[in-house]
């Protein structure tokens, strides 16, 4: 099973630091494991998808290697899965001074994790909105439907790096990891799968990736899998564009109609 | 070919250390830098080291080899061979690891200080991977029926005790408290007046973030007690009559404005 302990630095120009967090991998996940990131901006931060309870002390330990955790600013989670928000009421203890950043819809959730988050909880409008993190913003970017119905990317401008939650997400096989796509046609193999059983709907997977296009980001990093940089970004979001997922590839599997 | 040494004292016995040596795939994957790894041919890893560092980025092949207090990682790459020798010597109940990082191929004469930093971060991590008990073993924390004997394991100078107390736990109460000059305790009555639990978990954090406290009590008994002012933290976990008396002392040292977060254990396995 794979399990790195070591964070890995994807930006840094002495001001702004983007770093991955580590990877490990439990017994159930099949290949999917999970990504988490830490943005440093002077001496604020934000832990985009801080993941769950047994990620923790890996993520925490390499935050804190980072940055003493009361300088989180924002606890960012893309949407409302286990994988993302089950470790949430360890965070909210372990950075106390975060605000927690989610969109809207999945507010009211929140005291079902067993926190009383009133005053911590910052709903991101379906539109999407931008956050200050020292000096720099990170823009939460709508990607509803996929796969969840209130779901969110998050762009850091500073760094042109994109957290695109599960959009982009592969399932290694047994034995095999890799940080960066390196071969792309490669790649497809572990992506397939997943993003036409996962995506619910590809007018909603073409809508982001014009959008994302605007944004011009020089890497994407999905919440599973490998990061997309130089060529291959443009590549994934070619093969994006491309791609039937969801009830529209599905409805006769699912229906028999 | 160039050399660097590198020593680490790791705080566990010699098997520790073996077991993760041993496990070749594991070892390398923790490695820093390492990008890429694959166990379908043998053992293949991808080392690069970040861009704004010195261009450094290979794909090695492993061979491995041991004897009784030695293990030898062969790597061969495209551009280099990449040599670590790691070796083992028990003292008392901790381990003395020594290790020789060798390496030929391009660049290898600017290499100097990057490969330091290199083999030091392997001996950190090869501490970290000994010292730290396997995730999956940290999730076998046993649960009694009893909420006490999860809390009797709450130390916060080891946040997986922590984390694996919060798991079973439900935030009750949060709020801004301003606690006066030895006022803790007057804290404590006044929160025990709506939550009736036996167990509290109690934290605070001021709005600048400078002072912060953790305190676990049964009844009015402070079990474990972490205190972090100007002066950095300190923590405390009772577990005689000398430990008690310190921790109230330092429970009566918390003052000023918190923003106080309240826990009790829900129970589950």
């Amino acid at each position: 099973m794979i399990r790195n302990m070591n964070s890995y630095p994807l930006y840094d120009d002495g001001e702004h630091k983007v770093f991955w967090l580590g990877i490990e991998e439990s017994e159930d996940e099949k290949g999917i494991l999970t990504n988490q990131y830490l943005v440093v901006d002077g001496s604020e931060a934000a832990l985009i998808e801080p993941g769950g309870f047994f990620v923790f002390s890996r993520v925490l330990k390499n935050v804190s290697s980072i940055v003493p955790p009361t300088q989180i600013k924002y606890l960012m989670y893309s949407h409302q899965d286990p994988d993302v928000v089950a470790g949430l009421n360890l965070w909210f203890e372990y950075a106390p001074l975060a605000k927690l950043v989610i969109s809207d819809l999945w507010v009211r959730f929140i005291p079902h994790l067993a926190v009383l988050s009133a005053g911590r909880t910052i709903g991101i409008p379906d539109k999407g909105a931008d956050f200050k993190l020292g000096k720099s913003i990170i823009k939460a970017v709508p990607s509803h439907y996929l796969h969840s119905p209130g779901n969110f990317s998050f762009y850091d401008e500073k760094s042109g790096i994109l957290f695109s939650s599960d959009i982009g997400a592969a399932a290694f096989t047994d034995g095999e990891w890799y940080l960066f796509v390196e071969d792309f046609d490669d790649h497809l193999r572990h992506m397939e799968g997943f993003h036409r059983r996962y995506m619910s709907s590809t007018k909603a997977l073409r809508a982001w990736v014009r959008h994302v296009r605007k944004l011009k980001p020089k890497v994407i990093s999905p919440q599973h899998g490998a990061i997309f940089r130089d060529e291959h970004v443009g590549k994934f979001l070619d093969w994006l564009e491309n791609l039937e997922v969801g009830i529209d590839v599905f409805e006769k599997e699912f229906y028999g109609e | 070919m160039k050399r660097k040494n590198s020593s680490v004292s790791v705080n566990a016995p010699k098997e520790a250390v073996e077991a993760v040596l041993e496990d070749l795939p594991s070892f390398i994957t923790n490695w820093p830098y390492v990008v890429k790894v694959s166990t379908r041919n043998g053992v293949s890893a991808e080392i690069m080291l970040p861009r704004f560092v010195f261009k450094f980025r290979d794909t090695y092949q492993f061979d491995y080899h041991t004897d009784y207090n030695s293990y030898i990682y062969d790597g061969t790459g495209k551009r280099g061979h990449l040599v670590l020798l790691v070796t083992l010597k028990e003292w008392q109940k901790s381990t003395s690891v020594e290790l020789e990082l060798s390496y030929q191929g391009k660049g290898e004469f600017w290499l100097g200080k990057t490969l330091q930093d290199f083999v030091d971060r392997i001996g950190k991590s090869l501490k970290e991977l000994a010292e730290n008990r396997p995730v999956s073993e940290e999730l076998k924390v046993p649960a009694g029926k009893e909420h006490g004997f999860i809390s009797e394991h709450v130390d916060f100078s080891d946040p997986m005790s922590v984390a694996n107390f919060l798991a079973k736990s439900r935030m009750v109460h949060g709020g801004l408290h301003i606690i006066g000059k030895n006022g803790f305790f007057d804290l404590v009555g006044e929160l025990r007046a709506n939550v009736k639990d036996k167990i509290l978990y109690i934290s605070g954090i001021t709005n600048d973030g400078t002072k912060s406290f953790k305190v676990l009590l049964e009844g009015s008994r402070i079990l474990a007690i972490e205190y972090r002012h100007e002066n950095g933290p300190k923590a405390l976990k009772v577990q005689n009559e000398a430990d008690a008396r310190a921790a109230i002392e330092l429970a009566s040292l918390i003052e000023g404005a918190f923003m106080v977060n309240v826990w009790v254990p829900v129970g589950g396995v």
